[in-house]
């Protein structure tokens, strides 16, 4: 069929497969480095097995390596799916899997090696960053060049939240690695003080908000109507919620900045803007559950359904205690605790990561030319595992928070502290070797992902997936711009 | 905050407030319906794409 306009999988493959390798690599990163808490000789005395260098490489790992991998082989799936048109410009597609690759593997090497900006999730250095800019600029060309030859008159929502998503992205990661290089290894951001952390948090909260919110949830408004089978509970809704979350969004970042030298009015701006955030985030993940509405026996069946769901839930629940950890007299007890680190994985093992995996498992027997994942039982091992190893983690890590929080604020008649710091590590080293025991069990669940997609792959391996045609519509009446012809 | 710029960010929250409101009116003003109707059930289309 010479004339037959496919659509572009390839590329899709490509970050599929490395997704699935630096979810195991990012996961492992963490689950050593939550060992060293529980046992610190574990770090050997050799300074890149320390934990304060295998943290950066843990979340570099999982939230640009293996998320960012995700989030890009699913933009290039759905984007061609809801345009009906294949993938734009596929030589500099393929430049942006390997060109993100090299960028993750440099990361990952060093980071370890001690070569960092010690910023949080801006860790790498000038020469990487500059990477980053060049490979991120390219992913927003092949996007957009893709959107404007689209065949539907209307950008359908999911990429309205991956188009914010590169915008937003981009425009923080320039932002906030503006640095003047003293060597090769070595520089030195143009803000300093107060101001170095208020653009760091800036960064930071908005990382949060635009690649581990706005993308996935674009991942979510595609990947979730197609399992459930059902059409998306509110269309209208979901657009109120995209320029809601990105108009509030923006402003929150302070609220990591609670009883700094930061304004307090600036603090204050921060939990409010908060608090609003609470609306939008929960009109999404209410939608994305409704729709699941007359169609509740597919969780029955349909493993990747539950990864949604339950992801959905821990979006919302997630959410809702962010916005209540950024009211300052509840952050004054969990602020610098373990709480935080529950809150996080909450959002991330919980709402990224699931909502990544289930999304993973529905895109996967398409892009590798199978009716199904090779094997059900294994997605279901892979749920349990990660489930449980979720709430096992941040169980564990909220009773640690709360006990910290409560140790370090409890004070004697005379004022004095009633507990040494000493005696708060000791309250809480059993929960850390239960955290770390999660962690175990996610990583293990990972692994039968990455073994469930090897099998998957089978003809893709042998190379004889045969390429799925473009279905081309109806051009609509006055549709600007005028659609494109089928190419071959 | 000096006078001029309270005047400015109370017209800025107006201003943002107003346009809020007027995205939901335009999102559910009934001449959208069949467009966001067909929209929504666009995702359940990939499960034509056999191979």
């Amino acid at each position: 069929m010479p004339n037959t306009e496919t659509y572009n999988d390839h590329v899709v493959r490509l970050f599929l497969l490395a997704s699935a390798v630096w979810g195991i690599i990012g996961m492992l990163a963490g689950m050593y480095a939550a060992a060293e808490l529980a046992w610190p000789a574990l770090n050997l005395d050799i300074p890149w097995l320390t934990f304060s260098r295998l943290r950066p490489a843990h979340t570099f790992g999982v939230i640009f390596a293996f998320g960012g991998s995700a989030l890009m082989g699913t933009c290039y799936y759905v984007v061609q799916r809801t345009g009906h048109v294949r993938l734009a410009l596929g030589k500099l597609a393929e430049f942006t899997f390997w060109g993100w690759q090299l960028i993750c593997v440099l990361a990952m090497v060093t980071m370890p090696l001690g070569i960092t900006q010690s910023k949080e999730y801006a860790e790498p250095e000038w020469f990487i960053d500059i990477l980053i800019a060049v490979v991120w600029v390219s992913f927003g060309v092949v996007f957009f060049t893709t959107l404007a030859r689209r065949r539907i008159q209307h950008i359908y929502v999911a990429n309205w939240y991956y188009g914010a998503f590169i915008i937003a992205v981009g425009l923080l990661h320039i932002v906030n690695n503006l640095a003047i290089p003293v060597s090769l290894f070595k520089s030195y951001p143009i803000y300093s003080g107060v101001v170095d952390a208020m653009v760091q948090w800036w960064y930071g909260h908005n990382a949060v908000a635009f690649f581990l919110t706005a993308g996935f949830l674009g991942m979510m408004y595609y990947f979730v109507p197609r399992q459930a089978q059902q059409p998306l509970w509110s269309y209208r809704f979901s657009i109120v919620n995209f320029w809601a979350l990105i108009s509030v969004y923006m402003w929150a970042g302070s609220h990591h900045l609670l009883y700094t030298a930061l304004p307090d009015w600036v603090q204050s701006v921060g939990m409010a803007f908060s608090l609003i955030l609470l609306m939008p985030s929960w009109g999404s993940a209410a939608n994305g559950l409704l729709t699941f509405n007359g169609s509740w026996h597919r969780l029955k069946e349909d493993p990747a359904a539950k990864f949604m769901v339950i992801a959905l839930v821990f979006y919302a629940a997630a959410t809702f205690e962010g916005s209540m950890m950024a009211i300052k007299t509840v952050n004054s007890l969990s602020h610098y605790t373990d709480w935080t680190i529950a809150h996080v994985h909450s959002g991330s093992l919980g709402w990224v990561a699931m909502i990544t995996i289930g999304s993973l498992y529905a895109m996967a027997p398409r892009a590798l030319g199978q009716p199904a994942m090779y094997s059900k039982r294994g997605m279901n091992v892979h749920f349990w595992l990660h489930v449980s190893g979720t709430l096992v983690y941040i169980i564990a890590m909220w009773i640690a928070g709360v006990t910290e929080g409560l140790m370090w604020r409890a004070t004697n008649p005379d004022g004095s502290l009633t507990y040494p710091f000493i005696d708060s590590l000791l309250a809480i080293k059993p929960l850390y070797v239960l955290r770390w025991f999660g962690g175990v069990l996610i990583w293990l669940g990972m692994w039968v992902m990455a073994w469930n997609l090897w099998y998957t792959a089978a003809d893709a391996r042998a190379k004889i997936i045969k390429p799925i045609p473009v279905p081309i519509p109806e051009p609509e009446p006055h549709q600007m711009p005028a659609p494109l012809p089928a190419a071959g | 905050m000096n006078d001029l710029w309270g005047h400015f960010v109370g017209a800025l929250i107006v201003l943002m407030t107003l346009t809020f409101i007027a995205t939901w009116i335009w999102l559910w003003h009934s001449g959208h319906k069949d467009k966001f109707d067909a929209l929504a059930r666009l995702p359940m289309e990939d499960d034509g794409d056999k191979p």
